[in-house]
């Protein structure tokens, strides 16, 4: 229902389901802290908001407890393509369950399959410039084939630039 | 019997147009070994863009190897000055705006070209490997070469090379989705021909340099501690290595995975007695390299890699004390 309130909060709900929202939100008291909050986060985002740090910091933390998408689909779609987004999403899933059932003599790659599935998950950022040494003692002692001699430290080097 | 022989002959001579167009087995690996092997050999100078997602960045890089001796020089050309310094096994970090120079020296069991032939053998198992069509890079001819992994567990690779000697002037390294994930490619080079003047190691006169030196040493025989339990196929495990990863810091294991093209490296740190508290876990992309870390059983694991980010989090969550 979360997922249908922060489309109300958007302005992007069909109209028939605006009523289902709403008679969800009388009865729901989570559902209205939910209401509030995502105003709240909406006034942040948006500069309109007068707040002393406090309210702040407490609103940056629930965005940092917020299970980011990593899907590669865009969050924001335009009306039109929800019922359509669904529908696919809704395909995949059988033609995945499909799969799985059809080939049960591969249960590793059923595992990857399915973890590649999981399109939600909690993100916390990791400092690259926490990385050096373990990137630099990474190249240096990888065996095998080096293809490309020792340009492949550029990546040592480059994480110090991107933590900036 | 003749009409045996006969039968086999008429099967060769229509199995040949199918194996003159799948390349010779066994060729593949060699034109990989001919890569590595011109990488280590040659001496050469260029400059080259390597980029990774929407960073790009310039630098220069000079090799000069005999065939016993290496030295290379790897100069990042935009934003904050850095540079690698390679001599042998000792490879050196400068980084000037931090005063601060790491010192990694690979230990003596693992210097190129200890190949490990099992590890090699394995590779065409895991990856199709065959010519390309021809093209230029860095205004030189050159033939590219198409490596394609067999499953989800390892990267792709689309490389140039210069024909002759055997260069490797272009390299792309291609996700699950056929997608470019990092790309490096010379824009100029010159290849052969002596060096001048050896090249000069960065000044270092204003004595506020910190030296920080990676303290390593082989592992006596595994110790054993730890189980993988997800091990990813192909992926063949070397001895440890007994490391200090920061001043002062406890010594943990590193432990190496590869496949003969892709590695994994596992670090072990015991965490201090007064922990802070769990630092994020990642994951974290740098160019190829997928990072995660993790706290066990009041151990730190960091596992990198340039697999991809599925299997290298379904190959660290594996990754446990014995006896738990």
């Amino acid at each position: 229902m979360k997922t249908e309130l922060s489309a109300l909060v958007d302005g992007e709900t069909e109209s028939h389901e605006i009523r289902a929202v709403l008679s969800a939100l009388k009865s729901n008291v989570d559902l209205r802290d939910a209401w509030n909050q995502y105003h709240l986060i909406g006034d942040v985002l948006r500069g309109e908001a007068e707040l002393d740090s406090d309210i702040t910091s407490s609103v940056m933390q629930r965005l940092a407890e917020e299970p980011v998408v990593l899907a590669p689909s865009a969050l924001r779609q335009a009306n039109w393509q929800r019922p359509l987004a669904a529908l696919a999403a809704s395909v995949a899933g059988v033609a995945v369950v499909g799969w799985l059932a059809l080939s049960p003599s591969q249960p590793r790659e059923q595992a990857l399959i399915a973890k590649t599935e999981t399109a939600t998950q909690r993100v916390q950022p990791m400092a690259a410039s926490d990385m050096q040494e373990y990137l630099l003692a990474h190249q240096a002692n990888v065996p095998g084939l080096k293809l490309q001699g020792g340009s492949q430290n550029i990546r040592t080097v480059s994480v110090l630039e991107g933590g900036r | 019997m003749t009409r045996f022989f006969a039968a086999c002959l008429a099967g060769s001579v229509l199995a040949l147009p199918v194996f003159a167009e799948q390349s010779v087995p066994g060729e593949g690996l060699k034109l990989l070994e001919r890569i590595a092997t011109a990488a280590q050999q040659l001496n050469y100078t260029g400059v080259f863009v390597y980029q990774s997602g929407n960073r790009s960045e310039t630098s220069r890089i000079t090799h000069l190897g005999d065939g016993a001796n290496e030295f290379e020089r790897l100069e990042v050309l935009d934003g904050s000055p850095r540079e690698i310094i390679r001599q042998n096994d000792e490879v050196r970090c400068y980084l000037p705006e931090n005063h601060l120079v790491i010192v990694e020296r690979r230990s003596s069991q693992r210097s190129f070209p200890s190949l490990l032939p099992g590890c090699l053998a394995g590779l065409t198992e895991h990856y199709a490997i065959r010519k390309g069509p021809t093209g230029r890079v860095a205004g030189m001819e050159s033939q590219s070469i198409l490596v394609e992994p067999k499953d989800d567990y390892r990267y792709g690779h689309q490389l140039w090379i210069e024909p002759k000697t055997g260069l490797l002037l272009k390299a792309v390294l291609l996700n699950e989705r056929g997608e470019a994930v990092e790309t490096f490619a010379f824009t100029e080079v010159r290849i052969g021909g002596r060096a001048a003047t050896a090249p000069q190691t960065p000044n270092m006169q204003d004595g506020s340099w910190r030296m920080h030196i990676v303290q390593s040493s082989e592992a006596k025989r595994d110790d054993g501690q730890w189980l993988f339990r997800n091990s990813l196929p192909g992926f063949r495990r070397q001895p440890g290595i007994k490391r200090q990863m920061h001043p002062g810091g406890p010594e943990g294991t590193h432990v190496i995975f590869s496949d003969g093209l892709a590695a994994v490296s596992v670090f072990i740190e015991p965490l201090p007695a007064k922990a802070g508290p769990e630092p994020s876990e990642g994951p974290l992309a740098i160019g190829a390299i997928n990072v995660l870390r993790r706290h066990v059983g009041g151990y730190q694991l960091v596992v990198m890699g340039d697999v991809p980010a599925v299997a290298l989090r379904q190959f660290a969550e594996g990754i446990e004390p014995r006896g738990k």
